[in-house]
């Protein structure tokens, strides 16, 4: 057994050396890859092992840059904690590092804190917080390094935005820190697990918080991070998934995935899932899916690029244009009559006729949170339609709105406006985490 | 589309799969209309000796067409003494006029090819024939542009094959191998389909009425007796042409080969093919003496059909010899020599000189046709 997996570009190597016997002098067990791999055995075999046997991984950034970071190897390491939640993942910075390392790592390990090593590998404070990190220990208590003369440690990008979100949620200064805390626990413990008992509500911990509304949106937005991080969620209850657009996509950047870690899946709807998750790892790898929900939060502005898996969350109301009305022209008294028996047989016509011509695709506007108005379409072939979302596509032709979440491509029309093209999207029964009068369309 | 409170006050048959009348067909009365959900509607229905009893309820598969249909469908019908001002009481006449309204509508709006099953048949088997006549002169780069003005595609192309065809390249259902080429093939298509429309270099047969009527038929919007009443409707007929009767012929022919072959429910192809001969026969028949050599394929092709089922070998006799008397043209006479060679078999053993008497009919064609004579059919041993 080994005590922590050192995960590196190659390029770094000199540096990894001396701190990997930096701690083994300390009495750490490091796995470093030119001291266990056996020679002629299967690297990619190798390194799961390495993971498979280490107690935690670090993740070293050094001059080099992250070009480690985009292997197999990074997703090994993250699966492995997501599953289990006493494997630590410490980033570390080595020397050299750039300033900007941390905004070219994986989403998921901007959760973690940073050790630092810039100023020099003998940095005796990084070093004694770095073996309590690998150790599972808080870094005060062994006392050899006093924490009060330790440099505070860095904050993650990821957790200043977070902090930046909780607040836009309305939650009081003095509770922030807490909050944030309690996010990054909880999706930690529940990512890849619908154990939704585990730990304390968000309730129970912030009893001074007295706006029901404001925990609800943190509840909503916690959610929203877990869709984020866990795509899988929402595959069990989409309204929406293209195996179309899936099956192109995967077709384009299957070449480009790691073989050993990505396989060319054949056709069918069997394995439209798992090409939907495949994509969505290859692109978080890349950093291409753009919106975690705390930049949809913060308001980040829609990129222009189609290069990319974009989450989404907003608020949607189905468009009834000149086409429609064409199309079901008789629909126009229904929609205004009172009762709603005809409505819901106006429904099964508009979103169920068996003629796939008929109306092929269905489309949305909305917002994706503050201010991002965009169009959404949808192919009518693969909307799912079950006694909820039946229930809600009918009130939509009322102009309900539909809370939806989901991944989507991104196009600009020539007119330069945004149009998602979702993978998969699902209703969501949540209220939204940005205010109803920002999502008012 | 119905709106669900119409349906109480009608009356459906329907068989109880529970209790004491578990298993019997007989008709009830629908009281209560109960609930909608994605799938299915849900009404009370009650003995029609019994009304107000609310002991059983039914489940309407929103896919019937008695839900889809604005007129109320054949096989219900309103409890006149209960309801006597039910929305959908009105006399055999005007509800007639209604439906075909109705399905006129619908025939113009709708594809009905998605709808029935054989339809559906024959567009994969169209896949099959495209990968098989062209995707080896693709592949060695021979294949013309024109390709799509095969005489084998002309009644089989149109929107519904392209979108079948980019549905199985977007959802990776075709082998790797034809790929390129059925991407190809939709490019084409969406390319030229509107101007070989126009020019008439396709005839697609999904334009014409009758298979379109026939569909609704074989989808269950209409009946036996409504499909001939809307065949015979002063509305039906001014937009049939005569080449329809020609044009649908071919459907006849691709339900019958494609029957023949590895088709995943041959039943319901025969089933449609003898439609549809029924159809084409009793509609040429409305165009009197023109349609002669119509109806007497019609009459030919049903046979045929009927000797695959091998069922009933005097039937499918009887209908060969109601065809040859409508087969008396000229042009004709092809038709006319197979019905004789089909009843030489049948007859080879069982009516041996009647047997002798086709081959001989048979063989003066062949000399009128022009066949060589060591090519001709023999006589019987």
């Amino acid at each position: 057994m080994f005590d922590v997996f050192l995960s590196y570009n190659s390029r770094d190597r000199d540096a990894v050396r001396i701190l990997a016997l930096k701690l083994r002098d300390k009495a750490v067990r490091p796995w470093l890859d030119e001291w266990e791999l056996v020679p002629g055995d299967a690297w990619q075999k190798g390194l799961a092992r390495g993971i498979a046997q280490s107690s935690s991984a670090a993740f070293l950034v050094g001059s080099s840059g992250t070009g480690a970071w985009e292997g197999a190897e990074t997703m090994l390491v993250l699966n492995r904690s997501f599953r289990d939640p006493s494997y630590r993942v410490i980033p570390v910075l080595l020397p050299g590092a750039p300033d900007d390392a941390a905004e070219h790592l994986p989403e998921f390990a901007s959760l973690f804190t940073w050790i630092d090593f810039r100023s020099g590998l003998d940095d005796a404070n990084a070093l004694h917080r770095l073996i309590s990190g690998i150790r599972g220990v808080s870094p005060g208590a062994q006392g050899s390094a006093p924490i009060e003369t330790a440099r505070p440690v860095q904050q993650s990008a990821f957790e200043s935005q977070l902090a930046a979100a909780v607040k836009r949620l309305g939650i009081s200064e003095h509770n922030v820190p807490q909050a944030v805390a309690w996010i990054i626990g909880q999706v930690r413990q529940r990512i890849e697990s619908d154990a939704y008992d585990t730990g304390p509500r968000i309730r129970d911990l912030l009893i001074a918080e007295e706006k029901e509304e404001v925990l609800d949106g943190v509840d909503a937005f916690f959610d929203e991070l877990l869709n984020y991080m866990v795509p899988s969620r929402l595959l069990s209850t989409s309204l929406y998934i293209s195996s179309q657009k899936i099956n192109r996509m995967y077709r384009a950047y299957a070449p480009l995935m790691n073989p050993s870690e990505f396989s060319q899946l054949p056709g069918g709807d069997e394995n439209v899932d798992r090409k939907f998750l495949l994509l969505h790892r290859y692109f978080s790898q890349r950093r291409q899916v753009l919106f975690l929900p705390v930049q949809l939060l913060a308001g980040q502005p829609i990129p222009r690029t189609s290069d990319a898996l974009v989450y989404f969350a907003g608020t949607f109301e189905l468009v009834l244009d000149d086409a429609f009305w064409s199309v079901f022209p008789h629909a126009r008294a229904m929609i205004e009559s009172p009762g709603g028996g005809e409505l819901f047989g106006l429904m099964s016509e508009v979103f169920q006729h068996p003629d796939p011509l008929v109306y092929q695709y269905v489309q949305l506007s909305g917002l994706i949170g503050p201010g991002h108005r965009v169009t959404m379409l949808l192919s009518r072939k693969y909307l799912h339609i079950e006694s909820m979302t039946a229930h809600t596509l009918a009130r939509a032709l009322r102009r309900h709105r539909m809370d939806l979440t989901g991944f989507a491509s991104l196009d600009i029309s020539p007119e330069g406006s945004p149009i998602l093209q979702p993978l998969v999207c699902k209703l969501s029964s949540l209220p939204r985490f940005f205010s109803e009068s920002e999502a008012n369309i | 589309m119905m709106d669900r409170t119409n349906f109480v006050g009608t009356i459906i048959p329907f068989t109880l799969e529970e209790g004491e009348k578990k298993g019997k067909t007989q008709e009830y009365l629908i009281n209560q209309f109960m609930g909608e959900g994605a799938e299915s509607v849900v009404f009370g229905i009650a003995p029609l000796d019994d009304p107000t009893n609310n002991k059983w309820v039914i489940k309407l598969h929103k896919t019937t067409p008695a839900m889809e249909m604005d007129t109320l469908h054949y096989s219900l019908r309103v409890h006149e003494g209960l309801y006597p001002n039910h929305p959908l009481r009105m006399s055999p006449q005007d509800r007639m006029r209604k439906l075909t309204g109705e399905i006129m509508r619908r025939m113009r709006t709708e594809r009905v090819t998605f709808r029935v099953e054989a339809y559906s048949d024959l567009l994969e088997q169209t896949l099959i024939v495209l990968a098989q006549q062209f995707a080896d002169k693709y592949e060695a780069g021979t294949l013309q542009n024109d390709f799509l003005k095969s005489p084998i595609l002309r009644e089989s192309i149109d929107d519904s094959l392209l979108y079948r065809i980019q549905e199985v390249l977007d959802e990776d259902q075709i082998e790797p191998r034809y790929r390129d080429f059925f991407g190809f093939v939709a490019e084409q298509m969406e390319r030229q389909l509107p101007s070989l429309e126009a020019s008439g270099e396709i005839l697609p047969l999904s334009k014409n009425p009758l298979y379109g009527l026939l569909g609704f038929h074989l989808a269950g919007f209409i009946s036996d007796k409504e499909l001939f009443a809307i065949a015979s409707d002063a509305e039906f007929r001014s937009v049939l042409k005569p080449f329809h009767l020609d044009n649908f012929f071919q459907l006849i022919a691709m339900l019958f080969y494609t029957a023949s072959g590895h088709a995943r429910n041959p039943s319901a192809l025969r089933t449609a093919a003898i439609s549809a001969c029924d159809l084409l026969e009793y509609v040429a028949g409305l165009y009197g003496q023109l349609n002669r050599h119509s109806i007497g394929l019609s009459k030919f092709w049903k046979a045929k059909i009927c000797l695959l089922e091998q069922k009933d070998p005097d039937a499918v006799s009887v209908g060969l010899e109601a065809a040859l008397p409508f087969l008396d043209e000229p042009g004709s006479l092809p038709d006319r020599h197979d019905v004789l060679i089909e009843l030489v078999s049948l007859y080879e053993t069982s009516k041996p000189d009647r047997a002798l008497e086709y081959i001989d009919e048979a063989q003066q064609i062949e000399e009128r046709l022009g066949i060589p004579e060591g090519q001709r059919t023999r006589e019987i041993k």
